[in-house]
């Protein structure tokens, strides 16, 4: 009895391996793709074609486009780009033209990562990890926010630089379970007890204290933490945002409001726009991503999120927050 | 000559008012140059009716005439080696601006002697339907265009003869405007002048082109075109100075209208305190200068571009609550960065320093000392901006991308740089953004 209940699993098995087989292989799912690019191996980061939606009377699911699996690699793009990296280590370039990096193509590229201290010098690797759409890359992302600069004070630039680090993770999270069991676990204010920030120069000169510097520091990291989350373009993140709505957010949530309705704004761009549209427009072109910010910010979702977020400023703070403050210096 | 054929002459009125701006006229001088007083008066007539239609003093006001100082003195060389020359300067002011002083003073130097004759006409005055002036004998006679006693020695002495001729004019133009609407020291006066290339048939040598001329703003040449000016340093509440230097056939000094605009400012409370106007009107001096003079309006063709900034407080003279964290002082975030950005209640935000992660240049120091992208209506700014950046970062609020010409203010790093070209002047002087948080 118990050997034939274990044949009928093992059909079972095996029958809905050859269906996974025959729809992962079937024909019309994946994006076409350019041979010879090197954007051949960034199928996935392909924005939906609208017309194409259109054209069958659908509107674009990018939700499903996300879930499609990536292109193979195509391995001498990809080296060619972790060579062009190796090279130029400090500048990012535009993340459609990152491929998917192997596992040994990320080791390669963490080795090099571990040659250079501050973040300017290994910018561009830092980009190319976060975008290297393999979740090997976690563990160095991780290490860079927690602990490798812990303590200790950065210039401008590279703490700039460095608070861009967790937004990487978000972008990982797409393909990192990892990464985003990392961000979510860190939405916690606990989880942040035993960490120590580093700090910046200019800020600690500014402000004349250490502590006050690596205390912005942190409310910096942990708004761009938030902000993370919806650059993964994962359902659960709208579950997240949703259960937002609905529900009472703690303080630690309420304190990052503007930094959560930034990420339903980044995760509105994956849906309406699609990842590509994401990575090179809106964090990359800095200021293209600004100007889409403040086009969504004017829509009803925009507005919705802008009322939630000036709730919780109250919620947290009891005052109005349009409220007119006194001028302490000066005119 | 006469009115007509010298309007006819360069196809538009002499004395019309354009945009209710105000045209002061310069004619060109030829055996009747002295004429050009009497024929002056109708205009001041007709400016005393615009002046008459301008808001009480108190409201900001386009700029007024108070007083125009002209002497005109030129040579003419004939060829029977007779000189002619003559000096005429003529003076009209606020107030009493049916006043035209007019003092002739030819002075004929023969190839046989010289023979000075100074001549005097003193108050020349509109009574309301006829012109009357009054010689230094105290004679007094009514009289009209047509039939004024003029000298006519030159037809008679000089006949066909040809000549050459040399003449320098100065106009002096005092010119003040209504200030109560803000206290900011800083009168923009967008003045155009240009010459007759091809006046009755005479065409006047390069040195003659009024390429050539020097327009002097409070004493000090402030224009490399040649063809718009302003000014920096007079208070708006007091009479102004334009002085004109022109060496040439004819000119014209017009203020033209430009494009006023009001915007608020905003700081973060912790952030140094700035007075942007100063900033803003050093930026708007830099888009007025047009370096490489007139050109073929090209890409890289730099344009005189004229926007005059009125900064106010915001009702929020310190930033709202809301973003009274540090994080909104020092900006490190992007996010921070655009929710500022797209906050409604200043059009300027000063805080202490902007430094996000900026993946396509990241070695620039300090990376935006200004941030501005449309559609927001409202810039960030640190508070050691540049007036170059500040009007760089309007640009942006007008539509405007970078340009690549290191000379250009639209370039990326343009801390320096006050080049305009003709499309940007077109963004540049569009229509006003909305003034927020007022």
């Amino acid at each position: 009895m118990t050997s034939s209940r274990n044949n009928l699993l093992w059909l079972v098995i095996v029958v809905a391996g050859v269906v996974m087989l025959w729809l992962a292989m079937r024909p019309g799912k994946r994006q076409p793709v350019e041979a010879g690019s090197v954007a051949v191996a960034t199928g996935a980061l392909q924005r939906t074609n609208p017309v194409a939606h259109a054209n069958m009377g659908q509107t674009p699911n990018v939700e499903e486009a996300a879930m499609v699996e990536p292109a193979p690699p195509d391995e001498d793009a990809a080296e060619a780009f972790v060579q062009q990296v190796i090279e130029n280590p400090g500048q990012p370039v535009k993340p459609s033209l990152i491929p998917k990096l192997s596992d040994d193509q990320v080791d390669r590229l963490v080795r090099e990562y571990f040659k250079y201290s501050t973040p300017l010098e290994k910018y561009g690797i830092i980009w190319a990890l976060g975008f290297s759409q393999n979740d090997r890359a976690f563990d160095t992302l991780r290490y860079s926010v927690m602990e490798e600069y812990a303590g200790k004070e950065l210039t401008r630039k590279d703490n700039a630089i460095q608070l861009g680090v967790v937004k990487k993770i978000g972008v990982l999270a797409r393909h990192s379970d990892r990464a985003w069991n990392f961000l979510m676990q860190m939405t916690d204010e606990n989880s942040w007890n035993r960490y120590e920030p580093w700090s910046e120069d200019y800020i600690t000169q500014q402000k004349g204290s250490l502590e006050a510097s690596k205390n912005l520091v942190l409310s910096t990291l942990h708004g761009s933490l938030f902000g993370a989350l919806g650059s993964s373009g994962r359902p659960e993140f709208e579950l997240w945002a949703n259960n937002l709505l609905e529900n009472e957010p703690s303080d630690f949530q309420k304190a990052s409001a503007s930094s959560i309705k930034h990420s339903v704004f980044r995760y509105r761009q994956i849906r309406n726009n699609g990842y590509e549209y994401l990575y090179d427009e809106i964090l990359y072109d800095i200021r293209m991503g600004s100007s889409a910010f403040i086009i969504w910010s004017r829509t009803p979702e925009g507005r919705k999120w802008q009322a939630w977020q000036d709730a919780q400023f109250t919620a947290l703070h009891g005052i109005d927050p349009n409220s007119q403050p006194v001028p302490r210096n000066g005119p | 000559m006469n009115l007509n054929q010298t309007n006819n002459a360069h196809g538009h009125s002499v004395w019309s008012v354009v945009n209710s701006a105000l045209l002061v006229r310069e004619i060109r001088p030829d055996a009747k140059t002295a004429r050009c007083g009497i024929l002056a008066v109708p205009s001041l007539i007709l400016l005393l009716g615009l002046l008459a239609q301008l808001p009480a003093q108190g409201q900001w006001t386009a700029p007024q005439l108070v007083t125009q100082n002209v002497t005109d003195n030129w040579t003419k060389h004939y060829s029977d080696g007779s000189k002619h020359e003559s000096q005429l300067s003529m003076t009209r002011e606020s107030g009493g601006l049916q006043q035209l002083d007019y003092v002739y003073s030819p002075i004929f130097q023969w190839r046989y002697g010289m023979e000075r004759s100074t001549q005097t006409y003193k108050a020349w005055q509109w009574d309301g339907s006829a012109y009357k002036y009054k010689l230094f004998s105290g004679d007094t006679w009514n009289c009209c265009l047509a039939d004024m006693p003029w000298p006519a020695w030159e037809h008679i002495q000089f006949g066909q003869q040809g000549y050459s001729e040399w003449r320098s004019k100065n106009t002096l133009v005092n010119m003040k405007t209504g200030g109560s609407e803000r206290s900011q020291k800083y009168v923009l006066l967008v003045a155009s002048a240009w010459a007759y290339t091809a006046w009755n048939g005479i065409t006047p040598t390069a040195s003659q082109q009024l390429a050539h001329d020097q327009i002097h703003v409070g004493g000090a040449f402030l224009n490399p075109d040649f063809r718009r000016f302003r000014r920096v340093d007079a208070n708006a509440t007091l009479s102004s100075t334009v002085y004109a230097t022109v060496n040439s056939y004819g000119f014209d000094v017009q203020v033209d209208a430009h494009k006023r605009q009001t915007l608020t400012s905003s700081r973060h409370p912790n952030a140094a305190y700035r007075d942007w106007q100063i900033a803003f009107d050093f930026g708007s001096d830099a888009m007025g200068k047009d370096d490489d003079g007139d050109g073929n309006s090209g890409a890289s063709e730099d344009q005189g571009c004229y926007v005059e900034f009125i900064i106010k407080p915001a009702a929020n003279s310190v930033f709202p609550t809301e973003f009274q964290d540090g994080k909104f002082d020092f900006i490190r975030d992007g996010d921070n960065l655009d929710n500022l950005l797209d906050a409604s209640f200043a059009n300027v935000k000063t805080v202490t320093a902007i430094e996000i992660e900026y993946p396509e240049n990241p070695g620039i120091t300090n990376i935006f000392s200004g941030y501005a992208v449309p559609p927001s209506d409202s810039m960030v700014l640190d508070s050691g901006a540049s007036g170059i950046t500040v009007v760089h970062e309007y640009g942006h609020l007008n539509g405007l991308e970078h340009r690549s010409d290191p000379n250009a203010i639209m370039y990326n790093n343009s801390a320096s740089k006050n080049e305009v070209n003709g499309a940007e002047v077109a963004s540049f002087e569009s229509a006003p953004l909305q003034v927020l948080g007022l």
